[in-house]
């Protein structure tokens, strides 16, 4: 340890930009050492390896807040159409879908016409028919997809993904949330409750929950604290190189203090950070037949294509964990106008996502998981409307370690219950932690006692969808 | 001494000697026990190697009493109530035993025979499991005992007997104690631990000149600051994460909570009135039932059972039994947890796995609880149970009584108005009809009406006049038994019309629910206290009538109990130390560390709960730093550092990352300057009481509450709003905790949004720049005395001549400029130095 301490304060002399092989020294010494800092002081973001080869390596989850309805999109049922305005009282009745189906791809996968674009990728989808969760009302069944309990107070999916692979790139944070909405759960949808704080999402575009609107615009979004207002680019880096000079003086006094050389990194990667977020953030700086493909300035694009094109900007540049939220499907009134307003929204971006991440050979190690909460019933309600169902719904996964061209488990005849090889939202978390290459049962953490995991006790690995 | 275990129900009922027939012994012996030792005891004997289920049969206390499943195993005189006889019988598809096949009939109607003619066991005894053997031993259930103060090589140096155990260590070890600290390093140590602001430069000159010996001079400064406001702001604070304080319910309905601010304040008070820590634990648990000597005090306790129900809550939950168990269980956890350091809550479910807490004390705790009333002043269309709060002032309750009845009267004065006028009018309707102008030409009656409308509106204004201003309110918890006859009527008539709502009890025990499933009650278990000290001191014995909760807060706060003392002992060297001497500050049981120094611990413990600081808070503290240990150096020595890296012997002291709040509020304090606490006491109250509905007071909802927050205040970070999930950046950036837990250690990272936050965030610019307005206002003009007024005010200490020179090149490069000098100052608050007590 001792003799470490010249050649450190060396390095310090002699390097043009002492910093960089210090936070080098400082890095290797933690990872040869293999403990955290003496004081407790750790980087909850450096990449760790996995329990098991991966077979992805990243998460794009598109959340459809509210729950899309699996009858009218990824779940056809041809004995729907036989029941079709069975009268079930109430003024509720089995209802078809208004949406025609048809096959696609070389699996012959019924998608509905919801979904044009996205079809069009038929057979890379592997979709689970047979999905279930535990509450059919909205905050709590968010918070289950988001964190696995409603109940209690647990990290975000996200959040657990980064506590057990570090992030590959320094530079960035490694969970982002775009267009999250305040309301059912707030923050904590993308928290990180009992882990270390920074592995919490940032969000991007957080906005109100006023049903009927959709989030503000992304154009020219910036991160908090990633921009000066007062002092210039150029200025700022002699600052910074004054603040650097400093701690180093301080650290030459100190000898010993690996606090401190934390710090000194943190900010050489929080100056990378400030210059490569907003570029990343900036889409426009793609070409311009990439930004027609993905509906960039044009509506009813706009926002969801750059919020997928920023998806894939981000899991390029080496960020661990992509969220995207959009919403809300609950359309209680009107399913017609409400579902076919959120698809043509988001259907064509997702489909050039998908395009895109597979011409740049992304896919393979990407994984990009789609769906709600929950899903909607068969059935259709006076105010031409479908109601909430959690006993059975669709999610669709693709990419890194999945079979495409699959569909997986079915749900009753009519649409409505998960019936054969189903899939709890449990099972659903254990899978996409075991495609990154993390065991769901030792991916722990101690906390007040007891070690607690993403899937608590529960969770099964779904293998019939592994490829 | 060793502890009684809590797992054995009854105190040692093995003990007692049965008498058997020759018959009944000979059955025993030839039908049973053999099979019992030939298939049951790999699995369910003490000598197993791992115990399945928790069940030991190899005792007669142990196959009657059964496992985990919390059912009796055998029941005398009752073959099918028995769960031995469903598990070998293979009847239960869950349960077959033994597993590997079905015992032969006639062994299982042996065992029949044996339990219907009354289980006759000759077996004695009391077999434990592994766990509850560890248990006994476990360090921090003995009780504290007085250490002697060892012998030392050096017996000069110890300033404390908390130096004696310290060198002790160090000396055994071969290590020696770096220096003493110097004065300027002193003081900003001091200063930052005890307020979270940084010692001004007077103050500095103050204690550089004062000529008493450093041990005086220091003890000064520190008797200061302990009489500082500010003290009970840094430490309240300290107290408010183990508390889990928010101002919001959380979970997926996050409801604002408008009254929590003033558990807040009262927290804060009690640090800087330095009330004793027996007090303090026992008015946060039942203040309400304590006597009081004037209404302000009664108030001032009811506050304090705040603790109890400012807990996330699930507002949300449909069902309202489970949100009654929920509530019960948060309360539990946060009192365990912030008073004993143990994780009780672990036992809602099953025995817990490495504590001596059975469910059933879990249980009597759940009773003590479940028999109390949350006035919590929210609810949501689905939970109301919770949304009265109560009322302050003298006559509080009476208060609301008089403004339902002067309402009321106010109400019916206005309807007798309306009939008034009614009748005025319909005398002047004839007279319209005539075509009479009835203003000129009034008959007599209508002139009679019209002065008896003018006689009514004046009541009316009399009577809304005579509406009482509302009192103010708090969070508060009561006991069932202090509910009004009248409200209790409702809460009964409401019960029996919601089929849903679980059957009112006002002081009741709780059943035991299997598995912790809502829906599966068992028996009721007697309301009290953890047994696991049942051998050490005397349990409570608790009133019909009560709640026992003073009971259980009397049995916290007992000397005698081995946990307080050392648990919040430990909080307080974790505070000023970074590290307790026990690691896991909220956890003292068997999965916790172990201290690093215990004799230190008890020393400590029985030195805070006795005669010698009688539970003093601000004596403890005041002890601790004045020993020789808090006030050594933070330097590092070579020898010591290959030996013990971590410092846990420590021979120094160990610099320490500040706290979010304490950098904010440093920053402004040596910037802009610290604001007053909003007026009110709080954002979320006055973003509450601009609604009209409190159901309206969901954070989230329409962005509710985030287009009302106002993030640019001022005032110290203690007084900010604290919403649930919803914290400031300021502070999020910096590890606040998440308020849904209790933290009693909060875990520091050093990430690069924090360098993001100091490096672009305006709160930190406008602080550079008010700092750099000051000392740019005229003399000196010197860049380098400029740069040692930054370093004293920034970091109570000169800069040196490099440093000095590195200030002055870049300040000059910008012309010595008050631009110039913002930039420089935010550089030394983004350093290092600035967030680290050293």
């Amino acid at each position: 340890m001792i003799s470490a301490i010249p050649s450190r304060r060396e390095a310090l002399r002699t390097s043009a930009c002492g910093f960089g092989s210090l936070a080098l020294a400082s890095l290797l010494a933690r990872e040869s050492s293999g403990a955290a800092a003496s004081n407790g002081i750790e980087n909850p973001l450096a990449p760790r390896q996995p329990h098991f080869p991966a077979r992805a390596k990243r998460v794009i989850f598109l959340f459809m807040r509210g729950g899309p309805s699996q009858v009218d999109s990824f779940d056809w049922k041809p004995e729907l159409t036989k029941r079709h305005e069975e009268d079930l009282g109430g003024g509720r009745r089995y209802f078809q879908s208004p949406w025609k189906f048809s096959r696609h791809g070389e699996c012959g996968m019924p998608i509905s016409e919801l979904f044009p674009h996205t079809a069009r990728h038929a057979d890379k989808l592997c979709v689970i028919n047979s999905m279930h969760t535990d509450i059919g009302n909205h905050p709590q069944a968010i918070l289950q997809m988001n964190t696995g309990s409603f109940q209690f107070v647990r990290p975000s999916v996200g959040s657990w993904v980064v506590y057990g692979l570090g992030t590959e790139n320094q530079n960035l944070p490694g969970f982002i949330t775009i267009n999250p909405d305040f309301s059912a759960g707030g923050a904590r949808k993308y928290g990180c409750a009992f882990l270390p704080s920074a592995t919490s999402g940032t969000a991007i575009n957080q906005w109100g929950g006023a049903d009927g609107s959709g989030p503000p615009s992304l154009k020219g979004i910036r991160i908090p604290y990633t921009e000066n207002s007062t002092i210039p680019a150029e200025r700022q880096r002699k600052q910074l190189d004054l603040l650097q000079a400093l701690n180093r003086e301080r650290l030459e006094r100190d000898r010993i203090n690996e606090p401190l050389e934390g710090i000194i990194q943190s900010y050489e990667t929080a100056f990378r950070m400030q210059s490569e977020m907003p570029e990343l953030m900036d889409v426009e700086r793609e070409p311009k037949h990439i930004l027609e493909k993905y509906g960039v300035n044009r509506e009813p694009t706009d926002n969801y294509g750059r919020a997928c094109l920023m998806a894939r900007r981000f899991v390029e540049a080496g960020v661990r964990f992509v969220q995207i939220n959009q919403g809300f499907w609950d359309q209680h009134k009107d399913l017609v106008g409400g579902h076919q307003k959120l698809a043509d929204e988001s259907d064509q971006p997702v489909a050039a996502m998908l395009a895109d991440l597979e011409e740049r050979g992304l896919l393979e190690d990407t994984l990009v998981l789609w769906g709600g909460e929950f899903g909607r019933p068969p059935i259709l309600n006076k105010d031409q409307g479908r109601d909430h169902n959690n006993v059975g719904f669709t999610m669709w996964l693709a990419g890194g370690g999945v079979k495409g061209g699959l569909r997986y488990g079915e749900t009753d005849p009519t649409g409505q219950t998960a019936e054969i090889d189903k899939v709890h939202l449990h099972d659903l978390h254990a899978t996409l932690l075991h495609l990154l290459g993390l065991d769901h049962e030792r991916l722990t953490y101690r906390y007040g006692g007891r070690d607690f995991r993403l899937t608590d006790v529960y969770g099964e690995v779904v293998r019939g969808i592994l490829a | 001494m060793a502890v009684m275990m809590a797992l054995a129900m009854t105190p040692n009922p093995g003990s007692a000697q049965v008498t058997l027939t020759k018959a009944e012994r000979d059955f025993f012996e030839t039908k049973i026990r053999p099979v019992l030792v030939e298939h049951c005891h790999g699995c369910h004997a003490a000598d197993a190697d791992e115990v399945k289920a928790d069940f030991l049969l190899d005792t007669r206390t142990g196959i009657r009493r059964g496992g985990a499943s919390g059912r009796d195993a055998v029941i005398p005189g009752d073959p099918s109530g028995s769960l031995l006889l469903e598990a070998i019988s293979y009847g239960n598809e869950d349960l077959q035993m033994p597993p590997g096949g079905k015992l032969p009939d006639a062994v299982i109607a042996d065992f029949e025979t044996w339990i219907a003619m009354g289980a006759p066991d000759p077996r004695g005894g009391v077999s434990k499991l592994p766990r509850a053997i560890a248990a006994e031993h476990h360090w921090a259930f003995q009780p504290v005992e007085k250490p002697e103060l060892p012998e030392l090589t050096n017996p000069d140096w110890p300033r404390d007997r908390i130096d004696h155990f310290i060198l002790a260590r160090l000396e055994a070890e071969n290590l020696e104690p770096v220096g003493d600290a110097d004065r300027r390093t002193l003081i900003r140590r001091a200063t930052l631990e005890l307020t979270g602001l940084p010692p001004t430069r007077e103050e500095i000159a103050d204690f550089l000149a004062d000529p008493a010996p450093d041990g005086q001079a220091f003890a000064k400064v520190v008797d200061r600051l302990l009489d500082s406001p500010a003290f009970g702001e840094r430490w309240g604070r300290h107290w408010l994460d183990v508390a889990r304080y928010a101002e919001s319910s959380g979970y997926s309905r996050n409801m604002l909570y408008p009254y929590a601010w003033r558990y807040r304040d009262w927290v804060i008070q009690a640090f800087n009135e330095d009330k004793p820590y027996d007090r303090f634990l026992t008015e946060q648990l039942a203040g309400d039932l304590l006597p009081a000597d004037s209404s302000e005090q009664r108030d001032a306790r009811h506050i304090a059972t705040g603790f109890l129900t400012i807990g996330p809550k699930t507002l949300n939950e449909g069902d309202p039994l489970l949100f009654e168990l929920n509530v019960a269980d948060d309360q539990i956890d946060a009192t365990c947890r912030a008073f004993l350091a143990l994780t009780a809550n672990c036992a809602r479910c099953h025995d817990h796995k490495y504590d001596p807490i059975p469910t059933a004390d879990y249980y009597a705790l759940a009773g003590i609880f479940r028999s109390s009333r949350n006035l919590a002043g929210t609810s949501t269309n689905v939970r109301s149970e919770h949304e009265k709060a109560f009322a302050l002032g003298p006559d509080g309750e009476g208060l609301l009584k008089k403004i339902e009845e002067a309402t009321a009267a106010a109400d019916q004065a206005q309807k007798t108005y309306l009939e008034i006028v009614k009748e005025r009018n319909a005398l002047r309707e004839p007279l319209e009809k005539k075509g009479i102008d009835w203003k000129k030409n009034p008959t007599p009656e209508l002139e009679a009406a019209e002065a008896e409308v003018q006689r009514h509106q004046d009541l009316v204004r009399s009577a809304k006049a005579a509406i009482p201003e509302p009192p103010e309110f708090a969070m508060a918890v009561i006991d069932a038994s202090a509910i009004p006859d009248a409200e209790w009527e409702k809460v009964v008539a409401a019960a029996e019309k919601d089929r849903k709502l679980p059957k009112p009890q006002r002081i009741a025990d709780s059943p035991v629910f299997d598995k912790g499933l809502h829906d599966q009650p068992l028996k009721p278990v007697p309301r009290g206290t953890l047994s696991l000290f049942d051998e050490i001191m005397t349990a409570p014995a608790i009133p019909a009538g009560q709640s026992g909760r003073l009971q259980l807060a009397e049995w916290l706060a007992d000397p005698a109990n081995p946990l307080t003392a050392r648990v919040f002992v430990n909080r307080v060297w974790h505070h000023l130390f970074g590290t307790g001497l026990v690691e896991t500050v909220d956890n003292f049981g068997l999965l916790g560390a172990s201290p690093s120094h215990p004799e230190l611990l008890d020393d400590l413990a029985l030195r805070f709960s006795g005669d010698e600081m009688q539970w003093s808070m601000k004596r403890l503290i005041r002890t601790i730093m004045l020993s020789r240990a808090w006030r050594l150096a933070a330097t590092v020595n070579e020898k010591n550092h290959d030996t013990d890296p971590g410092n846990r012997l420590l021979w120094r002291f160990a610099p320490q990352r500040l706290e979010g709040e304490a950098i904010r509020d440093s920053l402004l304090f040596v910037g802009a300057g610290l604001d007053e606490p909003p007026e009110d006491g709080s954002q979320v109250f006055t973003i509450s009481m601009k609604q009209a509905k409190p159901l309206q007071r969901e954070i989230g909802r329409r962005d509710y509450y985030y287009q009302d927050i106002d993030e640019n205040v001022r005032c110290r970070s203690v007084y900010l709003p604290m919403a649930r999930d919803v914290l400031f950046d300021s502070l999020k950036v910096f590890d606040a905790p998440d308020p849904n837990l209790v933290v009693g250690g909060r875990k520091l990272t050093t990430v690069p949004t924090q360098a993001l936050f100091l490096m672009n965030s305006p709160l930190v610019l406008e602080q550079a720049e008010a700092m750099a307005e000051r000392i740019t206002a005229g003399k000196p003009y010197n860049p380098g005395q400029r740069a040692q007024a930054v370093y004293e005010t920034l970091l109570a200490r000169k800069p040196s001549p490099e440093e000095t020179a590195l200030m002055s090149e870049f300040v000059l490069a910008g012309g010595n400029s008050k631009q110039a000098w913002t930039e420089a100052i935010q550089a030394v608050m983004a350093s290092g130095e600035f967030r680290t007590v050293y």
